[in-house]
């Protein structure tokens, strides 16, 4: 694994729930940066991490999750023409062997009374920690991140982030964005491993 | 439906304009001589571009019934404001609503963009006169209504067929005379040589006209179809006006003809958001 990007996994980056005015251009341009930066060389696949389809979204009939959605979208976006696999986590993909990954990821949607989620006073505290990791690529506070309270805190892609810690190494860092303007904790970041 | 050309402005295939009406009379049946003076009239121009319109439409003849003006008193009423506007406002669209070939070679000396013949066709000089000077025109249906003379016994076999048959046998005239292909409209003129059930029908049966291919008008605003409809006197015709003012909007009218243009706005964009047209202004909610 060289190249890692995140983003979050927010809908309203995908073209299709796109309005007139863009509610959040610096995101956008992050995200895009982030992922333009992730297929600089034209890498052959890019490993797609975040979370699959919840059961509710599949008693819905809806099979293929945000985060693939969105994955799938920033790259169209940035021209990359390569093969995009998406995995959950949960099923073991090698992401170790994989030579870019782009991990949909955000914090809690627990943020703030006109959050998804209104409030949940443990957001700050755990979403600070993860910030601060990306931040300075430090891989032990994202091995580390609970999927469990990640779910009760309404993040997304705790176990993509705990995976991709755990292929990481010698990291250098950059944080293009972070920042909750809708009440969910955003990042876009990127990692170059040794 | 393709891109509009409106003297000086040109507008993408998607848009719909506020056409702002602008009344140098003392006499018309809505304002009733509130923008008579120049200055009010003035100050009615900007605060119907303060509030998004795109064009607006000055008239110097009530179109009802009325004592009579003649040519030289209709261009001493608004060749020099069209020239005070044009001044003031150079991206606004000025359009005026006039049925005389005598009139219109007069303000589009003066830098009127749009020559709005709301009688039909009646003067065949103001299409010639259109394409003389490069500027779009409407093309109305009156059902062959001498102007500023009401509806009496009016019938048609089929009022969205012979709206469509008129507008767009003028529409070809003025192509064939020389008026841009992008600078004509239609408009199946509300009220005009038409009982309530006629404008409820042309209403109802809209998407025919958009079909024709020609960018649809429609005028609609605070008329006595709506109040008949609906037991309204002018004044109370607000709600009745917009509502006929969606369906218009859904079935694909580019250019509405209004007193209020904030209410206008809302509603066409609301109804073309719906029909699939225009995209919300922005989306965050479920999409955080």
């Amino acid at each position: 694994m060289r190249r890692v990007a995140f983003a979050p996994a927010a809908p309203l980056l995908l073209p299709g729930y796109a309005g007139r005015v863009d509610p959040l251009p610096d995101l956008r341009v992050a995200c895009h940066e982030a992922v333009a930066w992730l297929v600089l060389d034209r890498p052959a696949r890019v490993l797609v991490l975040g979370d699959g389809p919840t059961d509710a979204d599949r008693a819905r009939g809806v099979t293929t999750g945000f985060a693939e959605r969105v994955g799938s979208a920033l790259l169209a976006a940035v021209g990359y023409e390569g093969e995009a696999t998406f995995a959950d986590p949960a099923t073991g993909p090698d992401v170790d062997g994989a030579p870019a990954v782009l991990v949909l990821a955000n914090g809690s949607a627990r943020r703030g009374d006109e959050a998804p989620g209104y409030v949940d006073e443990r957001a700050f505290g755990v979403d600070e920690v993860l910030v601060k990791a990306l931040a300075d690529g430090d891989t032990a506070p994202l091995a580390a991140a609970d999927p469990v309270l990640g779910a009760e805190l309404m993040a997304a892609g705790t176990s993509a982030l705990n995976a991709v810690a755990a292929a990481a190494h010698d990291v250098r860092a950059s944080l293009l964005y972070e920042g909750d303007p809708l009440g969910v904790q955003y990042w876009v970041a990127t990692w170059e491993c040794g | 439906m393709g891109a509009l050309r409106l003297g000086r402005h040109e507008f993408p295939a998607d848009a719909t304009l506020m056409m702002a009406i602008v009344n140098r009379t003392p006499d018309s049946f809505y304002d009733r001589g509130a923008t008579w003076a120049e200055d009010k009239a003035f100050e009615r121009v900007e605060r119907v571009v303060a509030d998004g319109a795109e064009i607006v439409d000055i008239g110097g003849v009530k179109a009802g019934v009325g004592p009579d003006i003649d040519a030289a008193e209709e261009i001493g009423r608004v060749a020099s404001f069209v020239a005070r506007v044009r001044a003031a406002h150079p991206d606004l669209v000025i359009s005026v609503d006039t049925w005389r070939a005598e009139v219109g070679r007069a303000v589009c000396a003066e830098g009127a963009d749009l020559l709005n013949d709301a009688w039909g066709g009646y003067d065949p000089g103001l299409a010639e006169v259109a394409a003389e000077h490069d500027v779009a025109l409407v093309c109305t249906h009156t059902g062959g209504l001498t102007p500023r003379t009401n509806p009496y016994r009016m019938e048609y076999d089929d009022v969205v067929a012979d709206a469509i048959r008129a507008t767009v046998a003028q529409a070809e005239r003025a192509v064939s005379l020389g008026v841009d292909r992008r600078s004509v409209v239609i408009d199946p003129a509300h009220d005009f040589g038409k009982n309530t059930f006629h404008s409820l029908e042309v209403t109802r049966r809209l998407d025919e006209m958009v079909a024709s291919g020609w960018p649809v008008l429609v005028s609609l605003s605070n008329k006595d179809f709506v109040g008949e409809t609906l037991d309204r006197p002018v004044g109370e015709r607000l709600l009745g006006t917009l509502s006929a003012t969606a369906l218009c909007a859904a079935a694909g009218a580019r250019i509405f003809r209004v007193h209020e243009v904030t209410e206008t706005r809302q509603v066409v964009d609301m109804a073309n958001a719906v029909a699939g047209r225009l995209l919300p202004h922005h989306a965050t909610r479920g999409l955080a």
